[in-house]
């Protein structure tokens, strides 16, 4: 499975104010085969979603200035974007959070801390239910 | 006979007359005798005219605490008594609006300025007047009681005030608690998302790490990183506790009600403490079980508590085992978790389910914890309406007993 997303490498965004999460989340995506841009807050996110088209955005929730969920209203706002698939990182796994989540547009979400292996196997299904 | 008859009149006058001075004597005896009540009566008293206000009479008592001689008083007018300031409005009050019959003052309307009278040094008190109205010699006039009333005032004040003060410093410590609560909320919060950011990293890596995509991982570091990975989970999960406490306190703990299957969850919960059991040679098994029907709850929060309560039995027993009941009972499930543990004290009992309480035997025997396993486990079962009960002695182990209501079809 890993290889025919790998053979498509397919672009994906991947946008966390952490340096280390991001690493994690660039790390399992670049090594299972997709091509990944990575952004540092909210509005860089939100730029390289609308100029890179990418396939899919993997938000965090926490950002400074914009948060995830408000650049997943505002990419849903967008013709470009009205369709991308996005997973969310939520802080906790409260209900909140996931039905934050959800009620701001996001396809999926996961809650910290995730399994690597896990945000694989979301990004892969929604791909594929994507395509 | 005129001489006898005039003889036999005198004898009558006389007689008479005689009547007439024990009545005079009498009468005189009555008056000074009611003289006396008024004038030796301890409670303040003075009668004056209805017209005039000229006072006609006072008591000892009454001139003696006012500073006057009772010649003086005698001189005065009832408005005389009060501050200057009140002298005008109640001159036209007493002329005019007075009451007649029985009254007491602050029942005339006038409350607040009958209740001060100036003595002749000054000073002026707070009084209670209670009057009525009567007749001397033909004249109208009212009589007045009058009870000194300024320390009964001042003390009521006081009471006032320190009560006044008392609910400001009451406002100011609520909003002080209310603070602190928002603070620990807050802090729970920061805490939470601080640790798990690191923790999602940690374990993300140690995960890739362990997959080998890296490089190949020798047994020896394999074990290594296990050990990290255990000890990442363990501290996940105090911070899932503490989030759990810092929400149900606020009352924010939220439930996803679906069927679950009691038996399922168990052999889950017994499967995932197997290794912590198998390592210290206790026996965690699976005693008994008899069919229960499904029961609504949150899977995920009832395994936490039922991890806990496994969890916590396996950490307090040295030797033997920890065996796992479910059972019907009328409407309940029921769970019992009972070890051949070191047991509580019985005079702790009652606080084993208290956040942070942690049990002498735990701390004497250097057992790990926070004291948060089983009043999270009390939080779950409360929320879901069911009971949670123990029983235990010290050295020969403890029994937990978690009932569920069964779900009721239709």
């Amino acid at each position: 499975m890993e290889a025919v997303a790998g053979d498509q490498g397919l672009l994906v965004l991947a946008a966390d104010d952490d340096e280390i999460v991001l690493g994690l989340v660039v790390y399992r995506l670049e090594h299972s085969g997709y091509r990944v841009i990575a952004a540092h807050d909210g509005e860089e996110a939100l730029t390289l979603a609308l100029a890179r088209r990418p396939a899919l955005a993997v938000l965090d929730v926490m950002m400074p200035g914009l948060n995830g969920y408000e650049v997943t209203r505002l990419l849903r706002s967008y013709d470009a974007t009205r369709a991308l698939p996005i997973i969310l990182l939520t802080a906790r796994a409260e209900d909140a959070d996931s039905e934050r989540a959800l009620d701001a547009g996001a396809d999926e979400y996961l809650a910290k801390p995730f399994s690597p292996e896990q945000l694989r196997s979301r990004v892969e299904a929604l791909l594929a239910r994507a395509a | 006979m005129v001489n006898n008859r005039l003889t036999a009149k005198i004898a009558k006058l006389e007689k008479l007359n005689a009547r007439l001075e024990r009545m005079h004597h009498a009468l005189r005896a009555s008056e000074r005798q009611f003289r006396l009540l008024f004038e030796q009566n301890p409670q303040p008293m003075l009668v004056y005219e209805q017209a005039t206000l000229q006072i006609v009479a006072a008591n000892y008592v009454l001139a003696e605490s006012y500073g006057y001689t009772k010649q003086e008083l005698l001189s005065m007018r009832i408005v005389d008594l009060v501050p200057a300031e009140d002298v005008e409005l109640l001159t036209a009050f007493f002329l005019t609006a007075a009451p007649t019959g029985p009254w007491i003052g602050g029942s005339d309307g006038f409350a607040d300025r009958t209740r001060r009278h100036q003595h002749k040094d000054g000073t002026v008190i707070d009084v209670e007047v209670a009057g009525d109205s009567l007749t001397v010699a033909g004249v109208s006039c009212r009589v007045w009681a009058v009870t000194d009333i300024t320390e009964r005032n001042r003390a009521e004040a006081e009471r006032m005030a320190l009560a006044e003060q008392l609910a400001v410093e009451l406002m100011g410590q609520n909003e002080r608690l209310r603070a602190i609560d928002e603070l620990k909320d807050q802090f729970v919060s920061v805490v939470s998302h601080e640790l798990r950011t690191p923790l999602t990293a940690i374990r993300g890596y140690l995960e890739i790490v362990l997959g080998g995509e890296p490089g190949p991982v020798t047994a020896e570091q394999q074990r290594c990183l296990e050990i990290v990975d255990a000890s990442c989970k363990q501290l996940l999960r105090v911070v899932s506790d503490l989030l759990l406490i810092g929400k149900s306190e606020a009352g924010q703990l939220a439930l996803e009600i679906a069927e679950v299957d009691l038996s399922a969850l168990l052999a889950e919960c017994i499967a995932a403490a197997k290794p912590s059991a198998d390592a210290k040679l206790i026996d965690l098994r699976l005693a008994g079980e008899r069919a229960v029907g499904p029961i609504a709850g949150d899977y995920g929060r009832l395994s936490q508590a039922v991890a806990n309560i496994i969890s916590n039995a396996i950490k307090f027993t040295e030797v033997g085992h920890v065996d796992v009941r479910l059972h019907a009972e009328l409407e309940w499930a029921v769970v019992e978790i009972a070890d051949t543990g070191v047991g509580v004290p019985a005079g702790e009992v009652d606080h084993l389910f208290m956040p942070f309480f942690r049990a002498s035997t735990a701390t004497r025997e250097a057992i790990p914890g926070v004291g948060l396993g089983l009043s999270i486990a009390k939080e779950i079962i409360d929320a879901h309406g069911g009971r949670i009960s123990l029983k235990t002695e010290e050295g020969s182990g403890t029994s937990i007993r978690v009932a569920l209501p069964v779900a009721v079809a239709g």
